[in-house]
């Protein structure tokens, strides 16, 4: 009997900023269609909730219903700390961040139901499903048994629906990735789960969520150091292709910016002479490594090192990495009453803006700077290869910003999180297990989105954690031990098959880049020492899938959205609940909200 | 399941029929020296364990009180000033006011964050004295304000876990190593015996193991990154740096290097399975046996890339557990008067009456992380046929090292969840009747 369409079934994943919704399963899994930034306005009487405005972030997105009336009443209701007195009516990227607004959920975690009951029941309204549409809904790992009570008695009381499933998010990404075991980084707004999963268990005892940690720590560093900018400025940087995370693993001290300048003058003075030359050639080291390869004085040795490791990169436009300024667009609501803007509008505000980036920093060199700048931006124009799309009433501003931004995570979130992981994996008990979480991290999560962050994260774990084959084992034929010790406490003792011998040397090239001063002969037997050996020996971030054209070109950062698309189409569908993959209104109506732990 | 489900027409609200009951499953928590495991009765893994170690720093509280960092998170990060501590000494509850901080937070909000709705199942070890139970039982009812609270053994818990109610318990703790006979359920007293040999010990013999051959001991957190270097080279790795004044407190590395060890004894450390104690070094079967054990050693790295090859001084570091007297020079215990393993089985045995002791040797259970030491239950196998040499002992461990490490919180789960259990809770109520001394009644 099938009892549900593809058409019919409702996916919602809330999040502390954004959630997302999209009602039916296309052919192809899309990313959400709905996107809503998860707050809701509290409305003239107590205890009611208004949705009051949307911002248009994709074509397809949801309009605007209701206009916005009641911003005056609920000033005082303001509980977000980072929003800046004019914004009432500025927009951003895809959130939006407005005076008065209660944002239902911190850290993953609901802090007003009421709030956050009303965001689904207009979630609900603005899609409008008839009464057959099942909901599969996504839950941050930080939901107790008793919030996933709660959801699932408003969903069947309120909302009537006539299946419901509540799916962890981390699982949710498994899925998206096909995968049965890894390790799931899901780097959000202001935390980061760090979620192992062996054989689609979820290793509730070893989950981890790092408070305060998350996208908005960069923001906030960045804050810190760009102090001229305003918040919602900081954040389009952080989005922006410009803002970078530098493949480094030297430590930039931050008392170095003066020498940094000087070097950096140096260097652009020599880039000036060949300022004709191929781009490639007139690369400046723009970043803070400078100061400190000059202190040691080995720019030399430096400046060849650096250069093999672009190659690899010419084909890139023009390297951000490599200039000391870049500048990214920011896109700005339209204040009342302003002018209609104009591109020399935009003209007039840069070098302004630009002045006031750079001046705190490189004072002496602010004039040159500024002139080197207006012939590098002409040249940028004509790349002009992202400029973020604007709506009616929005203006383009270019901002310029120093090497700053490729600072974003020197906060020390690379660090926390390799050392959560770390702790994470090794609370994982079973330790012939370790070393396939080890191989399969997966990196999601919007605060991730922020251009190479997951190689400087995989850099900062193999920098502290890997486990290099030694070279006291490496020629001798160490055994697997469970082969020595037959009737082993079992425990420690792995089928050698489920153990992680069988993708011993899985990737020989990332083990022989770990172990760049020993022979690599035998690599077969020694890509791991034995499988209750030390983990991790190679860490690897597994593909994303390539079968959903949509999500390659958005990026898969929310890749649990996929999943749940994925799942819903298994749950509700191809199942159609013959394993009880869901909770159905009958079940709900005997077992009451706690059924839904059963599921 | 979907077979009854009616089909609705798309266009007609459900029914509204609706639920109103609600059903309340009960929490178990079960405090251990080195972790603190709790979940809800009747599923299978606790869902939330943290460290019994917790940070505090002194005058940075609400009032110039304490502050309490609690949490692999929190008493992981660097803070001047901050000393790592537990609450627990030989496995009972010694401050308890850190204790009651770390039970609430190894439930809230994890678990939920309505103490009160929830009743509680608590372990407890079985030398556990009346004044502490007294406060486990007044600590549940006045703090958490739970409804109803139950105190059980930890061995008998342990016992259940295996599916034996009658059994001799071998749990290897971090504090201790404690043999439980139990008989129906209920714990033989007079058996009950331990000994301060279990990981605590066990990371101090590595430790003066180092210490003796010039090993140094790091710890993750001061290193940023590393090297890799030569066996036995020196190691190359850029260090943390702290400002003076800022560095971490001794406990705070003596935590961090607790970590170290612990991935030590889980890849490195090996017991020796016999049969009989460990031969001497310059031993020629030992050698042997090496070549048949692990030709070529095992290489444990630090964390600072310093990496050796260790050999029989995996197996010396753990012979102690067995063999008292070969125990490295460390501080306590000491290695003449504290029985082994061994010793204490004997021990437990001696005291039982003789028309149990086969029905008891032969349902032994050995649980604990302690016992996940690689060949941890051969030697105890080895070491239990040389002792009582009869066909019908049976030595059991789960296979599974989530349920080794888990037992006796996996028995009160199973025991809480059971519905002949229900009359056993001691609620609010009569706590309230007959105050804290009513455990000493009710909880057996």
């Amino acid at each position: 009997m099938p009892s549900f369409r593809d058409d019919h079934i409702l996916v919602i994943s809330p999040g502390s900023q954004v959630t997302l919704a999209q009602l039916g399963l296309p052919e192809s899994f899309t990313p959400a269609k709905l996107r809503l930034a998860s707050r809701m306005f509290p409305a003239l009487e107590p205890g009611t909730w208004t949705w009051t405005k949307v911002r248009e972030a994709r074509e397809e997105e949801a309009e605007e219903e209701e206009e916005e009336d009641d911003d005056d009443d609920d000033e005082d209701d303001d509980d977000e700390d980072e929003e800046d007195e004019d914004m009432g009516d500025v927009y951003v990227e895809d959130e939006d961040d407005e005076e008065g607004a209660v944002w239902c959920m911190k850290e993953g975690k609901v802090v007003d139901w009421g709030c956050f009951f009303a965001l689904l029941q207009h979630v609900h309204e603005t899609i409008n499903p008839t009464f057959h549409t099942p909901i599969l809904m996504l839950c941050p790992p930080a939901f107790t048994p008793s919030d996933k009570e709660r959801i699932t008695q408003f969903v069947f009381e309120k909302l009537k629906a006539p299946g419901f499933v509540l799916m962890d998010i981390a699982l949710a990404t498994l899925w998206a990735y096909g995968l049965s075991t890894s390790t799931i980084i899901d780097v959000g707004l202001e935390k980061t789960d760090i979620t192992p999963i062996l054989d689609f268990a979820i290793q509730e005892r070893a989950r981890e969520t790092i408070p305060g940690w998350g996208g908005e720590s960069m923001t906030n560093h960045l804050m810190k150091l760009l102090p001229d900018l305003k918040y919602e400025e900081v954040e389009q940087l952080k989005r922006s292709p410009i803002c970078e995370i530098l493949h480094s693993g030297i430590p930039l001290p931050n008392a170095t910016s003066v020498n940094t300048a000087i070097a950096a003058g140096n260097d652009k003075m020599k880039r000036a002479a060949e300022m004709d030359g191929s781009d490639l050639i007139d690369e400046e080291e723009g970043t803070m490594n400078v100061a400190a390869i000059v202190a040691s004085g080995k720019t030399h040795e430096f400046l060849a090192k650096r250069e093999k490791e672009k190659r690899g990169e010419a084909e890139r436009k023009l390297p951000n990495r490599e200039r000391e300024t870049n500048s990214f667009w920011v896109v700005e609501k339209k204040k009342p009453g302003d002018e209609p803007p104009s591109s020399s509008a935009m003209n007039l505000d840069e070098p302004q803006s630009a002045v006031s980036v750079s001046a705190p920093k490189l004072p002496e060199e602010a004039l040159r700077k500024q002139k080197e700048r207006e012939r590098r931006k002409e040249e940028k124009r004509a790349v002009a290869e992202g400029l973020p799309k604007i709506g009616e009433d929005e203006i383009r501003r270019e901002i310029q910003v120093g090497v700053e931004r490729f600072m974003a995570a020197e906060c020390g979130v690379l660090q926390e999180l390799a050392d959560c992981i770390w702790r994470v994996i090794s609370k994982v008990e079973d330790v012939s297990r370790r070393a396939e979480l080890w191989e399969s991290l997966i990196l999601v999560g919007n605060g991730s989105k922020i251009r190479g962050f997951k190689d400087a994260l995989l850099q900062t774990i193999q920098s502290k954690y890997i486990i290099p084959p030694s070279s006291a084992t490496i020629f001798s034929s160490e055994l697997p031990s469970n082969m020595s010790t037959p009737a082993a406490t079992g425990t420690s003792t792995p089928v050698p098959q489920a153990g992680p011998s069988s993708h011993a040397g899985a990737n020989p090239l990332l083990v022989a880049a770990t172990t760049s001063n020993l022979p690599l002969p035998a690599m077969g037997h020694h890509g791991h020492h034995s499988s209750h050996g030390q983990t991790p020996t190679n860490i690897k971030f597994p593909r994303a899938p390539e079968y959903f054209p949509e999500w390659k070109d958005a990026g898969f950062e929310e890749a649990a959205f996929l999943g749940a698309q994925v799942a819903a189409k298994v749950l509700f569908i191809v199942d159609q609940g013959a394993n009880g993959g869901f909770m159905t209104r009958v079940e709900y109506n005997e077992g009451g909200p706690a059924a839904i732990h059963n599921v | 399941m979907s077979g009854l489900q009616p089909v609705l027409p798309s266009n007609q609200a459900p029914s509204t029929i609706e639920y109103g009951g609600d059903e309340i499953s009960a929490i178990v928590l079960d405090p251990g020296t080195a972790w603190i495991r709790a979940g809800f009765a009747g599923e299978d893994t606790p869902k939330s364990v943290i460290p019994s170690d917790y940070g505090v720093l002194e005058g940075a509280g609400e009032k110039g009180g304490k502050k309490y960092f609690i949490g692999d998170n929190d008493v992981h990060s660097i803070r001047p000033g901050m000393e790592v501590k537990n609450p627990m000494g030989d496995g009972i509850v010694v401050d308890w006011e850190a204790a009651t901080i770390l039970w609430r937070e190894a439930i809230t909000p994890r678990l939920t964050m309505a103490l009160s709705e929830h009743p509680l199942l608590m372990t407890e070890p079985s030398w556990n004295p009346l004044k502490n139970r007294e406060k486990a039982i007044e600590i549940a009812f006045e703090d958490f304000d739970v409804p109803a609270f139950y105190l059980a053994k930890a061995g008998v818990c342990a016992g259940f876990a295996s599916g034996k109610s009658t059994g001799l318990v071998i749990d290897v703790g971090a504090s201790n190593i404690s043999v439980t006979p139990i008989h129906d359920g209920l714990v033989l007293r007079k058996g009950c015996v331990r000994s301060p040999l279990g990981g605590e010990f066990l990371s101090n013999q590595i430790r003066a193991y180092f210490e003796s051959a010039n090993i140094p001991l790091s710890a993750h957190y001061q290193v940023l990154t590393k090297t890799a270097v030569e066996v036995g080279k020196p190691a190359e790795a850029t260090y943390r740096t702290f400002a003076p004044g800022e560095e971490p407190t001794e406990s705070y590395k003596r935590f961090q290097e607790e970590r170290v060890l612990t991935e030590f004894k889980e890849c490195t450390a090996q017991v020796w399975i016999g049969p009989g104690p460990l031969p001497g070094s310059n031993n020629p079967p030992l050698e042997a046996a090496h070549a048949i054990l692990s030709p070529g050693g095992r290489t444990f790295e630090f964390p600072d890339g310093y990496n050796l090859v260790f050999n029989s001084e995996r197996f010396r570091i753990t012979e102690g557990i067995f063999h008292p007297p070969s125990m490295l020079t460390a501080p306590s215990p000491d290695p003449q008067t504290t029985p082994g393993l061994n010793q204490l089985i004997a021990n437990a045995m001696k005291d039982i009456d003789v028309e149990l002791r086969q029905m008891i040797l032969n349902n032994i259970v050995i649980t604990g992380a302690g016992s996940l030491l690689y060949g941890f239950t051969e030697r105890v196998n080895a070491e239990i046929a040389a002792a009582f040499p009869a066909p019908r002992v049976r030595v059991m461990a789960a296979g599974n090292s989530v349920e080794r490490r888990y037992a006796s919180w996996l028995g009160g789960s199973i025991l809480a969840s059971l519905g002949a259990f229900h009359q056993l809770w001691v609620s609010k109520k009569e706590y309230e009747e007959h105050g804290p001394s009513i455990v000493e009644k009710r909880c057996k």
